[in-house]
């Protein structure tokens, strides 16, 4: 004899109202998470915004969103099935909203995926995973066009190469952490987390519902709000992957004064071949006039960029730092800002005082090390 | 009984579940912060936790009301719990009283003033057990008095503390009153007590009403504790009057401060003479500190004991060492009365300074050129202060 429930919807019963309570719970805390980030995003200063934190906040909010949908879809309406429905030749309330659910996934996914494969390669090329699920929006639009019913059985591709995403980026992440025991700690966190959510999520399924009844899909909210805990606490703690590789981007800094005076420079990478550092430095005050000239503007942080190589300039009160690397990253360009900044307020009565003995800013070194090697 | 509730009724029950689901978020986090700054243990750092519990009951009396509103069915059990709601309201109030009555507390809020809001809360308490199922008006009227009253006690602690604190904490904690305020006055419309006097539509639009300005309330409180400062003790300010960073290794003063532009209620106190003798007491502290140490470490055989602390009358010399490698740079904050609130802010200096020079203090420099590059620490130093 069969074991299987076949529920019908929308859901009654006594487990309705802690289902619904627990469900709202987790629309609410995945709601939250995703503003967290949001705000993340928006406190970083302007043009020099990761949008990794963007990224996040899509995902979060699009899982919110679609649970919100899911909700709606399995408490409130109805799922006899209508001939005709709207244009389709049959469906049901139900299944429409199932369907925007699904459709509102794929397109926060795609937004989440295209922020960040935009700092990073993932498998083969870049924008590989944003590629295939842009391909997978417009399959499952069209599916959704011809038929309301069949799209159910897309969405296990969805599952599949979302799962597959996570992995790859999960063994990129292991590589990446080597040799910090602390981060190791935070991808165990992640690990249980994914896992959690994941075998919750698998309980909530219609699937599963009818072979373990909303017993079952109790036991799955649980699982995924602990899931989602997890990987809060894991996300929030986590700094910007940016900021695992930088170091090995980073090329020269130099640092002038307003009369286009080297005070300071550092090779950071020995292959690296330079002119006379007077030369440079001279060369770019010239380059940050002509670019103060045509952008009208004195302050900020400027970007030349020419293949394999990219020149972040920044010019404070006193002093215009240039730092050479490999590839544009954001945070490279935080951390010339917060250098120029500190440099200025240490050194601030030598620049002024300068007679032309750069000895003076000799310690400039341990600063570089500090901000720049850490 | 538990009642089936319709479609609008369990709408109208997940949005009084939203908010609870808030508050006891803001609970909890008022309570973290509070626990992250604990080790500092400032008195005054306890307001958070008076937030955190003033929260746990104010959800705990809109959980009780959402239970009698929609799963209860007999009238009798559902005023009981409405009578519940206004008793958890009444108490609500109290962990902020016991934190206002706390000796640090009450030296700017006169305690006459709690007296008074205790005896009127225990008046209410008192109507409202009398009145309970008697005069439904009467009832109202209690409970309109009740948050009337809270409010009120929030706006004279808003008026207090606007003209006794500054800064950053005065900012905070006018958010967060003014967010407790807008919380206790959706109160209104959210506790749907008074659908005796008004029409049930325009009950339900006061209620979402009631919503929209408790989530701003909410919102409001949020910010406030976001990050919450330190605390230090009122008047704090007034009685600092140098600070000193000396390098003991070279018997050099890397910083100095006087902070007499600050106090300049202590010239008026008769502790000019301090302020003036700088010469002296940089003498002292180039070298006299570290003589005074060695001395008592002699005599007491505790070498590895830093010394803490010099009183004399009621100047008070706190002392701190720096951390591992930088244990050879002494901080010395001179100040006048014991207040606990000196000690974690030299402790910051320290850090602070650390933090920022840390490259430059493992340098060997001209005594010039240190003073040229620790000079800096002025900028610093003027956002401890705020």
């Amino acid at each position: 004899m069969s074991n299987i429930l076949y529920l019908t919807f929308p859901i009654s019963g006594n487990l309705r109202l802690p289902l619904l309570m627990m469900e709202f719970v987790l629309v609410i805390a995945l709601l939250e998470v995703s503003i967290i980030f949001l705000i993340r995003f928006l406190k970083q200063e302007k043009g020099l915004r990761n949008l990794q934190e963007l990224g996040y906040f899509f995902l979060l909010a699009g899982f919110g969103l679609t649970w919100f949908i899911y909700l709606f879809s399995d408490f409130y309406t109805p799922d006899e099935l209508i001939s005709p429905f709207f244009f389709w030749n049959i469906g049901s309330f139900r299944y429409l909203f199932l369907n925007l659910g699904y459709f509102s996934i794929s397109i926060f996914s795609i937004l989440f995926l295209r922020c960040v494969e935009k700092y990073k390669i993932f498998l083969f090329k870049r924008y590989l995973f944003t590629f295939l699920f842009s391909i997978y929006a417009i399959l499952f639009f069209i599916l959704f066009i011809i038929d309301i019913r069949i799209t159910q059985n897309l969405t296990y591709f969805f599952w599949s190469i979302f799962i597959f995403f996570f992995l790859v980026y999960l063994i990129d992440f292991a590589k990446r952490v080597q040799g910090k025991q602390n981060l190791y700690i935070g991808l165990l966190k992640y690990l249980s987390g994914i896992g959690l959510t994941l075998i919750g999520f698998l309980f909530s399924t219609d699937l599963m519902i009818n072979v373990f009844g909303l017993a079952g899909r109790l036991l799955g909210d649980i699982l995924q709000l602990s899931g989602l805990l997890l990987l809060s606490i894991f996300f929030l703690t986590l700094p910007p992957f940016s900021e695992f590789d930088w170091m090995n981007k980073l090329e020269a800094i130099f640092l002038m004064n307003s009369s286009g005076i080297c005070l300071y420079y550092k090779i950071f990478q020995e292959k690296k071949e330079f002119m006379d550092q007077n030369l440079i430095s001279a060369a770019f005050s010239g380059i940050n006039v002509m670019i103060d000239q045509i952008t009208q503007s004195r302050t900020g942080i400027s970007v030349v960029k020419k293949k394999d190589e990219n020149i972040v300039m920044y010019s404070g009160n006193l002093i215009t730092g240039v730092l050479y690397t490999s590839e544009e990253l954001n945070y490279t360009k935080v951390l010339l800002k917060e250098f120029i900044t500190k440099f200025e307020t240490i050194f601030k009565r030598l620049v002024k005082e300068f007679s032309g003995d750069i000895t003076m800013f000799e310690s400039t070194e341990v600063l570089v090390n500090d901000i720049f090697q850490k | 009984m538990i009642l089936q509730l319709t479609f609008y009724e369990e709408f109208q029950f997940l949005l009084y579940f939203l908010i609870i689901i808030l508050g006891i978020e803001l609970a909890f986090y008022s309570i973290y912060r509070f626990y992250k700054l604990s080790y500092k243990k400032l008195p005054l750092d306890k307001i958070l936790l008076a937030i955190g519990t003033i929260y746990f009951l104010f959800v705990s009396s809109l959980w009780v009301f959402t239970i009698a509103q929609f799963f209860i069915n007999n009238i009798g059990t559902r005023e009981i719990l409405y009578g519940l709601t206004i008793f958890i309201l009444q108490l609500n109030i109290m962990p902020l009283v016991i934190f206002v009555i706390m000796k640090e507390f009450s030296q700017i809020i006169s305690l006459k003033f709690n007296y008074l809001y205790l005896i009127f809360d225990g008046i209410l308490i008192i109507l409202s057990l009398i009145m309970l199922n008697f005069i439904p008006i009467m009832e109202i009227l209690i409970y309109i008095l009740t948050i009337f009253l809270i409010i009120a006690y929030f706006l004279s602690i808003l008026v207090i503390i606007n003209r006794e604190t500054s800064g950053e904490i005065k900012y905070r904690l006018t958010q967060v009153i003014i967010g407790t305020i807008l919380s206790y006055f959706s109160l209104f419309f959210v506790l749907t007590f008074f659908n005796t006097l008004i029409n049930s539509s325009l009950l339900d639009i006061l209620r979402y009403l009631g919503f929209i300005i408790l989530i701003a309330g909410f919102g409001l409180v949020i910010i406030g504790i976001y990050n919450f400062p330190t605390f230090y003790e009122f008047q704090w300010r007034e009685n600092l009057i140098q600070l000193f960073i000396i390098n003991q290794k070279k018997n050099s003063i890397l910083y100095k401060k006087d902070f007499t532009d600050i106090s300049a209620s202590l010239k008026d106190k008769g502790f000019d003479k301090v302020i003036s003798d700088i010469t002296a007491l940089e003498q002292l502290f180039k070298g006299g500190i570290k003589g005074i140490d060695k001395i008592l470490a002699e005599i007491s055989y505790s070498r590895d004991k830093n010394l803490q602390e010099i009183k004399k009358g009621e100047i008070i010399v706190l002392l701190e060492y720096g951390s591992e490698k930088f244990s050879h740079i002494l901080y010395a904050l001179i100040v006048r009365n014991p207040l606990r609130s000196y000690r974690v802010f030299l402790t910051k200096i320290k850090n602070q300074f650390e933090n920022f020079y840390k490259e430059l203090l493992m340098e060997d420099f001209g005594r010039k050129r240190e003073e040229q590059l620790f000079k800096s620490f002025d900028i610093i130093l003027k956002t401890l202060i705020v």
